[in-house]
């Protein structure tokens, strides 16, 4: 095939006796923007660190065009993970960095590096280079994760929680971005967010992760043409999702709501008394990970 | 009885709508889904799905290299899909909302006759 | 080609440190005249100074450690990040710690020349002892930064633990044999022969540990940042 593409099957991950992977079979293909979502601790940053070689996996090999991509230089030339960067207590650590340093460990080994660019968003966030990392907000170091991102013009991009601790308007500025990036190259972009609504529109592809296992990989409008909240009294509403699956169901009193998933040519609920509604991405993920799921 | 839509029929509505008021003239090239994507923030996949239903239903179509072209004729077309739809689309919520009220069809006939609200809807 | 200009002034930057200490060692050195005065069996106040550029030497030795500590927490995971593989940084960070070592002692033995001639055997010892001492304790650093960052504070406990074992066999080993035995050898080390094999053996004895202690825990390192 000439599309390039990551793929993984029967992916295990553990730490001690823990298993923080399980059974992951994936596929990312190539010009795509996909959104990964899951609670914390569902095993996103685990599952991203994994594709990128970044962390070894227990069971389970990744490919790259068929060819493995555990200690495989030319690989991973084309693959970049811009991690979080958290600051360490000790102080040791990759904040020690300053970000003109780091800035250009990444231009050393991203081939394709884009040095232009990186200098025009160092301008643009307003970020002095010369400052150690550790000592930039929050915000400023989400923004040089999204620099190294960008800039790499890698084919394959991870990035983890890009928008942590940046305001609405400079969120807006990085989908745009995102999107403005993706439409002039066609890089496939994988996002892990907890910021679901906002991020929707712009996502092709949604992967729901919810303990250490794939719940989901479909394409986001299909997903939410296939999901609806039913509601009215509870035993009509009882009646109508019969033979449908459905999932978080609540009640108050005499009312009743839920979530219904119709299969692939599955009409909608319908029924007396029940409303049915189109479900935001947000709700679809809350109704299959929340609380009584 | 659904209230939000997908973004792409939003898409696909929005260019039918500036087709009807003639801000997309026949033989007009539309925005590219590139563009499309930029301008509301979107995926360029989706924008594309709505692109495409306009293709299928004939209203839009492409001229390769070049870009998407309103059809001859598609404010016609449009407009007999609309009406076609505009008992299901419009009336018939009506109808089980004005029933669970309680309101008769003839009341509903008065109140379309009189006008009432007195704007008028243009 | 930029990477290697990157890992060039790495491993530039690392040499200057130590040539730096190195200096300051010998400065201490020919200010003081300290071989002459050892030879004249001189009194305590001069002894002082016979130590202090041993704890100079310790001192770089320190800094070996650390930066072996600052590879493993910031430029391991930093790079591996960016797609560097497990087995180059395995070897640069060896070979940064040998030829680090080989410049140090080369140049300290070089200036030399300017005070005491061209006594090739002198320099050369000095050049050595420095070269294996200070190879000793980066290849230590070494291990004791790859059993910190994998095991955090077991990593710790675990050196200590082997440098009691190496200590305690080499220490019984010495103690074993004829009593003068460590004089001969503090001696030996001050006039700069008669240690160098020993440390011959003990560097590349190091050596082998640390890559035998590293890797396998290098091969499948995880990046942390």
């Amino acid at each position: 095939m000439s599309e390039a593409m990551i793929t993984c099957r029967n992916l295990k991950k553990n730490y001690g006796k823990q298993t923080v992977l399980k059974e992951i079979d994936l596929t990312l293909e190539e010009g795509k923007i996909y959104g990964l979502i899951g609670r914390n601790g569902a095993g996103k940053t685990t599952l991203l660190s994994i594709l990128s070689a970044q962390n070894p996996a227990t069971n389970g090999e990744i490919d790259l065009n068929g060819e493995r991509i555990w200690e495989n230089k030319e690989a991973l030339k084309e693959i970049c993970f811009s991690r979080e960067i958290t600051p360490t207590s000790s102080g040791m650590g990759v904040a020690n960095y300053k970000v003109k340093d780091y800035l250009r460990i990444a231009s050393v080994y991203f081939p394709y590096w884009d040095g232009e660019m990186a200098k025009r968003l160092v301008e643009e966030f307003g970020l002095d280079k010369k400052k150690r990392m550790s000592k930039l907000s929050k915000g400023m170091l989400s923004m040089v994760t999204i620099i190294v991102a960008m800039a790499s013009k890698a084919k394959f991009t991870f990035l983890d929680e890009p928008v942590a601790g940046l305001d609405v308007v400079v969120r807006e500025r990085f989908y745009r971005l995102l999107l403005e990036e993706y439409t002039e190259t066609g890089r496939t972009f994988v996002v892990s967010t907890h910021i679901i609504e906002e991020a929707a529109d712009v996502l092709e592809e949604v992967i729901i992760m919810d303990k250490g296992r794939i719940l989901l990989k479909e394409n986001t409008q299909e997903l939410l043409e296939s999901c609806f909240h039913v509601s009215g009294r509870g035993d009509l509403v009882d009646e109508a999702v019969k033979g449908y699956e459905t999932h978080h169901p609540e009640s108050i009193g005499r009312s009743k709501s839920v979530m219904v998933r119709t299969k692939p040519g599955q009409n909608p609920p319908k029924g007396e008394g029940i409303t049915v509604q189109p479900m935001s991405l947000q709700k679809v993920f809350v109704g299959l990970c929340g609380e009584g799921a | 009885m659904t209230q939000e839509k997908s973004i792409y029929i939003q898409i696909k509505e929005m260019i039918e709508r500036d087709i009807l008021n003639g801000v997309l003239l026949e033989e007009e090239k539309v925005p590219s889904t590139n563009e499309l994507a930029k301008l509301y923030a979107i995926n360029p996949a989706t924008a594309a799905k709505g692109i495409n239903l306009l293709v299928d239903e004939g209203i839009l179509y492409k001229k390769r290299g070049i870009g998407m072209f309103v059809s001859d004729g598609a404010k016609g077309t449009i407009r007999k899909k609309r009406k076609d739809h505009f008992f299901d689309d419009y009336i018939k919520g009506m109808l089980v909302e004005a029933e669970s009220l309680g309101i008769s069809r003839e009341e509903i006939i008065d109140m379309i006759a009189s006008g009432k609200g007195e704007e008028s809807y243009e | 080609m930029k990477k290697g200009r990157y890992f060039l002034e790495n491993i530039g930057m690392s040499v200057a440190l130590s040539v730096f200490v190195g200096a300051v060692l010998v400065a201490y050195m020919m200010i003081f005249q300290i071989f002459a005065a050892f030879d004249k069996g001189a009194n305590l106040f001069q002894q002082f100074f016979v130590l202090l550029p041993m704890m100079v030497m310790i001192g770089g030795v320190l800094c070996m450690l650390l930066s072996s500590y600052g590879f493993y927490y910031s430029e391991l995971p930093a790079t591996l990040a960016m797609g560097e593989t497990r087995r180059n940084l395995f070897f640069l960070e060896h070979g940064r710690l040998i030829l680090t070592s080989l410049a140090t002692g080369i140049l300290a033995g070089l200036t030399l020349i300017p005070m005491n001639g061209f006594q090739w055997v002198r320099i050369l010892s000095v050049a050595g002892i420095l070269f294996l001492v200070l190879l000793v304790g980066g290849c230590i650093g070494n291990v004791l930064g790859c059993l910190c960052f994998r095991f955090g504070k077991w990593g710790l406990i675990g050196f200590f633990l082997i440098c009691i074992l190496i200590g305690g066999t080499f220490g019984l080993l010495v103690a074993s044999s004829r009593k003068g035995e460590l004089d001969s050898i503090l001696t030996g080390f001050l006039t700069g022969t008669g240690i160098l094999p020993i440390l011959g053996v003990t560097a590349l004895f190091a050596l082998v540990l640390s890559a035998a202690v590293t890797w396998p825990i290098m091969k499948k390192i995880e990046v942390r940042f």
